[in-house]
């Protein structure tokens, strides 16, 4: 059974991951310096769909997302939308290796195909994904002490030449704007969901919300940190070009005895994508699991090939940008909307029996 | 059985991922340019590089050659595939040191030019970039060593000193990228020069509209405009004379203990930006004309010497900088931060030499050293 502490992790290692490197830039580009407002409108979103999920996952704590699904919408509806959750969750997984191999290709590794990298990304999220959830959140918690590395680097950047004043003027941009970027932003905080399928794993199922808070508010955090940290340090005109502001950020930095130290920081970032890529896995070989009674480890095998194979076909570059713009109203559909209806039919369903 | 064969197949399948990485770059077979110049040359880009070859004498015993050559083209890519041919290995800028501009060649819109460095991820943007006056750049290249050191890293290591001496700020190939893209701030660079057969800092060029402006701050001014800008390194060392009748060995200096400075953006009558600026510095008295007590009376007329002649030659530089249309203190940046209406009704680079600065500098003398 997960303790808060474990779910405390699971959530915050499922939540942080590609973003860290590009969600600056999209910030930026959107709304320049008041960009960490869009952060806290989107970190208050989650919030908000956060206490829908453990509402909907309460009604009955027994059981999984997948179960719920065909108790309450039928054989029939309630798998195909099993189905399609597992679709989602596979795209989410196919984009994020995209993205992943996109930045490994440019900054280190050159020469080495896609397939490769997304091979061995694979092979150690399938070791990880096909154990015990405990073991799952364990190792994530080992993880964890990488973002305290993360944070130290951040620091080592003030010392340098920054400028306080590029946070100004602050609310230059009208709300509007502000509010048009936040989903932007919302795509980075994803990761909460799990809670719909980990729910009858949790010890203490009363405290979930609160711990879901803690681990939403860590993220949040340390993303505007992450933010302010590079509008600070980057001039305008700058900041809207450069694509993975953070390794840029470390690309400046340079010690007596330790020069790119975006290299050695980009090895070690594969780290909490791996994790998403687990928890993304997880998901998906549970759907599977329940929807055609096959072993979840043998799913999540099953899962990783079909993966690998997608990653196998030539995607462009205008491929790459549909389908990470799809996938942003996807996650609103399925973290918040399908959740929401799910919610209030089972209020109703709750309310006739 | 089942089992050997199985952990077979597991040892096949993990044997091809054990032999290593094969998409790297080892540096030995690389040819690493530490030092890179840039002149302009018949309306072409002059490339020189140097690349160290390290010659083992035996145990810890080892000689070095710097392999200088250059190329000439239209872009910067043109020259760096002319010079690839002179080399054994493929070249790379991941340790350069050194980036040197001429004269000529700085005067150009940099930002365009240096392009080349940021948009790959190989080149080491730690490395220094200076204008050299007088001489081409790739004539400094080709000395051999500065005291001990290779030529790019001894240069390397005389713009590190003058960052330390604070003759001019801290600022790397990385730190511009930053003030290229900055709107309403300009940025200076050291300049280097040769003088018989030595190379030394001589003084800050500013910069205006990414380019030299051809305009530079001698190296007895440099340490004030850094105290201006408030921008400075460890070391703050100024001098005065005690009046101006007599100069030799008639000059007091001090150090700085502590500086603040106070920029405040106001309008003039007309809605034109004016600004004030307010330098208060704490010093301490490292040398004066004669060993004696100095009394406390003295003291204070001394505080007002300096604070005067100070302000009279801060006055001097910010006319210098408007002289070039160089903002090296971003006041543009600061117009644009606390009234953007303002900042856009302006073409600031029409407007910064015609705006009012007033500087004041106030000296309080804190300490005398160990003697009194």
């Amino acid at each position: 059974m997960l303790t808060n502490k474990n779910l405390f992790f699971l959530i915050i290692q499922a939540q942080i991951g590609i973003g860290i490197l590009g969600l600056p830039y999209i910030l930026y580009n959107d709304v320049q310096q008041d960009g960490w407002m869009s952060l806290l409108i989107a970190g208050v979103l989650a919030q908000g769909i956060i206490i829908i999920l453990v509402a909907l996952s309460r009604t009955s704590p027994k059981e999984t997302f997948y179960e719920l699904n065909l108790r309450l919408l039928g054989n029939f509806l309630g798998k195909i939308v099993s189905i399609c959750y597992v679709l989602y969750f596979i795209s989410f997984s196919m984009l994020l290796m995209i993205l992943v191999t996109d930045v490994i290709n440019t900054w280190i590794l050159h020469q080495t195909p896609r397939w490769a990298i997304i091979l061995m990304l694979l092979i150690a999220t399938s070791y990880i994904a096909k154990e015990q959830l405990l073991t799952i959140s364990r190792s994530f918690l080992f993880f964890s002490f990488w973002f305290i590395v993360l944070i130290f680097l951040l620091i080592l950047v003030y010392p340098q030449d920054i400028h306080f004043g590029r946070l100004q003027p602050i609310g230059s941009k009208s709300f509007t704007e502000i509010i048009k970027a936040s989903p932007d932003a919302f795509v980075s905080l994803i990761g909460f969901e799990l809670i719909l399928f980990i729910m009858p794993l949790i010890k203490n199922p009363k405290k979930s919300l609160m711990v879901l808070t803690f681990a939403n508010l860590f993220t949040l955090m340390l993303y505007i940190f992450l933010f302010i940290t590079c509008v600070i340090s980057f001039s305008g005109v700058q900041f809207s070009l450069i694509q993975e502001p953070l390794l840029y950020l470390f690309r400046g930095l340079s010690f007596e005895f330790v020069e790119s130290i975006d290299i050695i920081f980009l090895s070690f970032w594969i780290i909490p994508i791996s994790t998403t890529l687990v928890i993304q896995l997880f998901n998906a070989s549970l759907g599977v699991q329940t929807l055609f009674s096959i072993q979840r480890k043998k799913s999540v095998y099953l899962l990783s090939g079909l993966l690998l194979c997608l990653g196998l076909l030539p995607i462009s570059l205008t491929v790459k940008e549909s389908l990470s713009s799809i996938m942003i109203y996807l996650n609103i559909i399925f973290v918040f909307i399908f959740p929401a209806l799910l919610l209030i039919i089972a209020k109703l369903k709750g309310i006739k029996g | 059985m089942k089992t050997n064969s199985r952990k077979i197949i597991i040892l096949l399948f993990i044997f091809p991922l054990l032999t290593g990485c094969w998409d790297q770059k080892l540096i030995v077979d690389q040819e690493v340019m530490n030092g890179v110049s840039l002149d302009l040359e018949d309306n072409k880009v002059k490339s020189t590089i140097v690349v160290l070859n390290i010659i083992p004498k035996g145990t810890n015993f080892f000689d070095f050659k710097n392999q200088m050559s250059s190329a000439t083209g239209y872009s910067l890519e043109d020259t760096y595939r002319e010079l690839r041919t002179y080399y054994t290995g493929p070249l790379t800028a991941s340790k350069s040191r050194i980036i040197l501009l001429g004269e000529s060649f700085a005067k150009k819109n940099l930002n365009a030019y240096l392009d080349f460095f940021y948009r790959v991820p190989d080149p080491y943007l730690g490395s220094k970039v200076a204008i050299v006056k007088g001489v081409e750049a790739s004539e400094l290249l080709s000395t051999k060593e500065i005291g001990t050191n290779p030529v790019a890293f001894g240069l390397y290591e005389i713009i590190e000193a003058a960052e330390d001496n604070s003759t001019v700020t801290k600022g790397t190939l990385n730190t511009l990228f930053t003030y290229f893209n900055e709107e309403g701030k300009d940025f200076i660079l050291p300049i280097l020069e040769k003088n018989e057969g030595n190379i030394l800092v001589s003084g800050a060029g500013l910069m205006s509209h990414n380019g030299y402006s051809g305009q530079m701050i001698s190296l007895k001014e440099c340490s004030l405009l850094l105290l201006i800008m408030d921008n400075y390194g460890e070391l703050v060392d100024l001098e005065t004379y005690m009046n101006d009748k007599k100069k030799l060995n008639n000059q007091v200096s001090y150090r700085i203990l502590k500086a603040k400075r106070e920029l405040d953006l106001k309008k003039d009558a007309s809605g034109k930006p004016m600004v004030d600026i307010h330098l208060d510095l704490k010093v301490l008295l490292h040398q004066y004309p004669i060993t004696e007590k100095i009394s406390s009376k003295q003291i204070k007329k001394l505080e007002e010497t300096i604070s005067r002649d100070l302000t009279k030659k801060s006055q001097s530089i910010m006319k210098k900088t408007q002289k070039a249309n160089s903002d090296v203190l971003g006041i543009g940046r600061e117009l644009k931060e606390t009234d953007p209406a303002a900042w856009k009704a302006l073409d600031w680079r029409e407007t910064y030499p015609t705006i009012k600065i007033n500087t004041r500098v106030e000296v309080a003398i804190e300490k005398t050293g160990i003697l009194k």
